[in-house]
């Protein structure tokens, strides 16, 4: 189903975090969303200043369908620059691009809804808005009431019935970054097939929206007119927006593996100083980084100077685990926390052992460690 | 959603596994489920040795009202024999007419379900609908109506599926005890399929996870003779079996989460209170990481089942275990990765 979580650090910035877990048939857990994706190549994103990401929550297959659609059209008409019809024109901005997109996902929905009355009726949608379909040459009305009932609702994405409707589920963020408005993000669902835009600082989709809307609006609430205007810093909000993720992944249904986190920065110099994807281990430990300052393992300024190296000064996420075990107030303690257990019954008088990535300490503190 | 194990390992002894995790509003998630419940009192296992545990996978108020009403009905049965005889019983129940009465139990709270649901929509109860009239003040009504027989019928016999209905129908429970007369044995009783039956082979696996379960045991009843079949399995390598397909049921299927409650029953224990016991605490989850850890590949196969072993049969401290663990692993270090959830 996938989390899509967002938040706006200030004009020029923002990250989003999603998951990687979808339910296959309904039951079987499965770790293979790539929920969040940039929209353009890197060439296109250097030479417009652009910088535009589609997070989608749903069938992922719905997802793939229109990222590789809008993908397909933002290339062909880049490449046919100076020699377009005049029903296209040149994107520049996040707004044309979301434009974009959204036509592709009405027409990814209607293909659907064809594709099903194409096998139940023999017409489409095209045939029943104008009352009739044609079959080798013959015109054929569509006149039972039943019929034009049943296909309605079919045309128009009503209702969901069968796990054939998954599509149904598919919501989504655009989000992005041009030097005229910086950073922008539209909200996309398919029950009313338009674009809203988004207006707060955060935007959460997907399952565990209940629960991350909860952890961001904390975040903000503690701040101040002023301070949300100027900004947030950005190591808190990465932080935020991670817990954001793990309590919606703790309470929630359908949100598992690694967080995937993309961070966009309209200050940097260049598309790769702009568009930052931490995934995989660098995930993980930041994820790990977020747990142990929010259980208090962690103090503030060692919990932020861990983000900023991991996330945006692209230090390897090994020398950062190691060091976020070494500041740790009781690494033996956090280790078991990371495992799984349980909080309020942390096994005691266990000794530092060799499974806690501690180099960089010394003997002292490692029986300092093991003491507490 | 759930998922519930058990295994026989021989005549005397045998172990129940289940998770701890509830689903609320099919999607919210809360560790909060005590889903397998012992169901025979401590002087019945004491005096009779007799013990039973039962699971229910399904929905949670059905699975409790089951577990009370199987246990009280037990418990009374035993006072009023200890008062016809003056004394105690030279026997008692056995786990087959346990599984029976819990199937009874079970028919009986569908039924008030299903009567109190009727007598809302319809203003009668089953017995008005199969003899085809109620009575109100006196007053005999005759159920004519073609759709509101209709109606009725689709809720008595789950023709219809709605939310309620479901959630009366869709529980099923495992029985695993010893009795005297006929030694461990297994019972499944199941509503939807209309059935209280004994388990067929030494292991059985019920709820939302069964998929992935049973995918796993068939495997090790295929390494299986039949003769070893019918003798059970060794301990040590049965509880890793039950721990091993629980733990891929909790990788791979929805609604299964938490701590394990890893149940031990081993009638030939000399004291009573040792005959029937409950692993649940950081030991539970300490097993599961041992038996993961063999599976990966980061213990051997013979150090799993001395840590197994000495965790849960040999009662030896977490501590001692933990480290252990560790000592034994191949790479302790990314095995502690793995273990905090790294790829």
């Amino acid at each position: 189903m996938a989390l899509v979580n967002l938040l706006k650090f200030d004009r020029d910035s923002c990250a989003l975090v999603s998951d990687e877990e979808y339910w296959h048939s309904r039951r079987r857990r499965i770790l293979y969303g790539d929920f969040v994706q940039s929209l353009l190549p890197a060439n296109i994103a250097e030479e417009f200043d652009l910088e535009v990401v589609y997070g989608a929550s749903g069938v992922p297959n719905f997802a793939i369908d229109v990222v590789t659609r809008t993908r397909k059209e933002l290339k062909n008409i880049y490449n046919s620059r100076g020699n377009l019809p005049e029903s296209k024109k040149m994107y520049r901005t996040v707004d044309d691009v979301a434009q974009i997109l959204l036509n592709n996902l009405q027409t990814a929905f209607r293909k659907r809804a064809d594709a099903r009355l194409e096998g139940l009726y023999g017409f489409n949608s095209d045939d029943l808005t104008r009352g009739f379909y044609e079959k080798e040459g013959v015109k054929i009305e569509i006149k039972q009431k039943s019929v034009k009932d049943s296909a309605l609702g079919i045309a128009q994405t009503s209702k969901r019935g069968t796990p054939l409707d998954n599509f149904l589920e598919h919501q989504g963020l655009i989000v992005g970054w041009d030097k005229e408005k910086g950073i922008q993000a539209y909200y996309f669902n398919y029950e009313d097939f338009i674009l809203y835009q988004s207006a707060t600082d955060i935007d959460c989709i997907g399952k565990g929206k209940d629960v991350s809307q909860v952890i961001l609006a904390n975040f903000i609430n503690r701040k101040h007119l002023d301070a949300r205007r100027k900004g947030y810093d950005r190591a808190e909000g990465i932080i935020e927006l991670i817990a954001s993720g793990h309590e919606a992944q703790a309470h929630t249904h359908e949100i598992g593996g690694y967080f995937n986190i993309v961070y966009i920065n309209g200050n940097g110099k260049n598309h790769r100083e702009r568009y930052i994807e931490a995934n995989n281990n660098t995930a993980r430990v930041a994820n790990e980084i977020a747990i142990a300052y929010k259980k208090g393992f962690l103090k503030k300024d060692d919990a932020f100077s861990l983000i900023k190296a991991l996330i945006f000064q692209g230090k390897d996420y090994i020398s950062v685990e190691e060091n976020l075990f070494s500041n740790a107030d009781d690494p033996v303690a956090l280790d078991f926390i990371l495992r799984g257990y349980k909080s309020d019954f942390t096994p005691e008088n266990v000794e530092l052992h060799e499974g806690i990535p501690i180099k960089a300490v010394t003997e002292d503190k490692k029986k300092e460690g093991a003491k507490k | 959603m759930t998922v519930i194990n058990a295994i026989k390992f021989n005549h005397y002894s045998g172990a129940m596994v289940c998770d701890e995790e509830r689903t609320l509003d099919l999607k919210r998630r809360l560790c909060t489920v005590d889903k397998i419940q012992n169901i025979v009192s401590d002087e019945i296992l004491k005096e009779q040795n007799i013990c039973a545990f039962l699971g229910n996978t399904g929905t949670l108020s059905y699975g409790h009202e089951l577990q009370n009403r199987i246990r009280d009905h037990i418990i009374k049965e035993y006072e009023k024999e200890k008062k016809k005889f003056d004394g105690i019983p030279e026997n008692f129940l056995t786990v087959g007419d346990i599984a029976e009465k819990a199937y009874s139990i079970m028919c009986d709270i569908k039924h008030r379900l299903i009567d109190e649901m009727l007598m809302g929509k319809f203003g009668f109860v089953t017995k008005d609908f199969i003899q085809g009239f109620y009575k109100k003040d006196d007053k005999k009504y005759e159920i004519t109506t073609e759709e509101i027989l209709k109606g009725a019928e689709e809720c008595i016999t789950w023709k219809k599926r709605d939310e309620f209905l479901d959630r009366v129908f869709i529980n099923l429970s495992l029985i695993a005890g010893f009795d005297p007369e006929n030694g461990f044995q297994m019972y499944r009783m199941s509503l939807p399929h209309g059935l209280s039956e004994p388990c067929t082979t030494f292991i059985q696996s019920e709820g939302s996870g069964t998929d992935a379960c049973d995918l796993y045991f068939s495997e090790l009843l295929r390494r299986k003779t039949q003769a070893q079949r019918r003798e059970g399995i060794e301990p040590v390598e049965g509880i890793i079996a039950l721990i091993e397909a629980t733990n891929v049921s909790l990788r791979v299927n929805i609604g299964i989460g938490g701590y394990f409650n890893i149940v031990l029953m081993d009638m030939e224990k000399e004291r009573p209170q040792e005959r029937a016991i409950e692993i649940n605490d950081n030991r539970s989850k300490l097993a599961m990481e041992i038996v993961d850890s063999m599976h990966t590949g980061f213990l051997t196969e013979e150090n799993c089942k001395d840590l197994i072993l000495r965790l849960i049969f040999l009662n030896n401290s977490f501590e001692k275990v933990h480290k252990n663990f560790f000592k034994a692993s191949k790479k302790p270090g990314e095995m502690g990765k793995y273990l905090r959830g790294h790829k």
